[in-house]
């Protein structure tokens, strides 16, 4: 899988703290593509262009428990995301008994 | 991908209906499955009022603007739990969708706080009583909900249990064969005895995906994060394990839970004859009225044992 930083497991919170992320390595990673996850919370960059289906299939997700969203708009299975674009990857499914 | 039905561009697949639609076709084919859900399972008339049980996530707020863009009288209620980190944030995706969306169609949203009325959280009330915290919040919503429509005289109760909830608790019931539960496991559920409101489920059509992207598509802005109670759920287990299943095999979870529907129908008896014996089981609790087996219904049990509780600390 074509992790440039292997932020997997990231949180907010790590992304930001300086004392995680040496400066170096920020500015290097600035044209990849953005990916927002949820459950938790986290962000990673990857390197495009790559096809909704591969990113999903790259980070083991079922399509048919999430969205991905680039931008403000719903993209579907066959759309290429380059580097630049900021992506979100939704999980769909609620669970609880209410 | 192309919209299957006009030249525009697709923005969601559908492999359980082989298709992908535009953001107007998709639209259209959500309100029609809502229309047919409503229309087939009777569900109610453009006269009736409707309280919708609001919770700030994707199914409760769409379920809310899709029967007020299709002209139904539909108010909302919201039940706070007061549960830490979330209860706060899902009310105020609530009051902003109301006051956003809801209000300008004259709509009204009631907000019941449990803390206030009960004067513990939900977490610390299921402690209290030794119940796991979904269980306790299920007899507290539901009690909520009912108790509401019936006292403020609306027709009928809709919640936002989508294909992929109604599939999974399907699968559930069938693992351990609890034969009551799959009896009453209809999107419509009639007012069986005075004190008790019809209860109707209109997005048990759609599944969980295609709700969250109406809810995109819409800009509505619901809570995303999960409720922490909700932390290895067996319901999670089981949409994942259909969600697999679907994936291999589009079409199983609408061929599961529908397949289900259409057996019940042809092989349990009218709703007349279990409003019998509904009527023939229950009577109004002793304490707060409502309709119940026992003397006591479980609401008022489980608040008499957390007060007990809390006056002994
Ligand atoms: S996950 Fe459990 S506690 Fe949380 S809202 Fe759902 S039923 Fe209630
Ligand atoms: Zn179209
Ligand atoms: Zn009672």
């Amino acid at each position: 899988m074509s992790v440039v930083r292997d932020s997997s497991l990231t949180t907010d919170h790590e992304l930001y703290c300086p004392r995680l992320l040496p400066p170096a390595r920020i500015s290097a990673y600035d044209g990849l593509m953005k990916v927002r996850l949820s459950h938790p919370a986290r962000h990673m960059e990857l390197k495009g262009p790559k096809r909704v289906k591969e990113l999903l299939r790259e980070l083991n997700l079922v399509q048919e428990a999430h969205l991905v969203i680039r931008g403000d708009d719903l993209v579907t299975g066959d759309e290429v995301l380059q580097d630049g674009d900021v992506v979100e990857v939704r999980p769909v499914i609620s669970g609880g008994q209410g | 991908m192309k919209c299957l039905k006009c030249p525009g561009k697709a923005v969601i697949d559908l492999p359980r209906h082989n298709s992908a639609f535009c953001k107007a076709c998709f639209t259209e084919f959500v309100h029609q499955q809502v229309a047919r859900a409503i229309k087939s399972e009777r569900m109610f008339s453009p006269q009736d009022r409707i309280l919708v049980a609001v919770s700030g996530g994707k199914d409760s707020l769409a379920l809310w603007q899709i029967l007020l863009h299709m002209g139904y009288r539909a108010d909302a209620l919201y039940v706070d739990l007061g549960i830490p980190g979330y209860s706060a944030t899902s009310r105020s995706k609530v009051e902003q969708f109301a006051e956003a969306v809801a209000g300008p169609q004259g709509a009204k949203l009631m907000v019941h706080t449990v803390t206030e009325q009960q004067g513990a959280g939900i977490q610390d009330l299921a402690n209290f009583i030794h119940r796991p915290t979904c269980s306790a919040c299920g007899t507290i919503k539901r009690y909520q909900f009912n108790r509401a429509a019936v006292e403020n005289k609306y027709d009928v109760m809709a919640t936002g249990h989508n294909l992929d909830d109604e599939a999974a608790r399907l699968l559930g019931n069938v693992l351990n064969w609890q034969q009551e539960y799959l009896d009453k496991q209809g999107p419509s559920l009639p007012a069986s005895v005075e004190g008790f409101a019809k209860k109707v489920k209109p997005l048990y059509r759609l599944s969980e995906r295609e709700i969250a992207a109406y809810a995109v598509l819409h800009r509505i802005d619901y809570i995303v994060e999960e409720c922490p109670m909700s932390k290895g759920a067996k319901m999670l287990l089981y949409k994942d394990v259909l969600n697999r299943l679907e994936i291999e095999s589009p079409g199983t979870k609408q061929r599961f839970y529908w397949g289900f529907l259409e057996q019940q129908a042809r092989t349990t008896p009218a709703s007349s004859s279990m409003a019998e014996k509904d009527q023939a089981a229950l009577h109004p609790c002793t304490t707060c009225g409502q309709p119940t087996t026992s003397e006591v219904c479980g609401y008022c049990k489980m608040m008499a044992r957390a007060t007990a509780k809390a006056n002994s600390r």
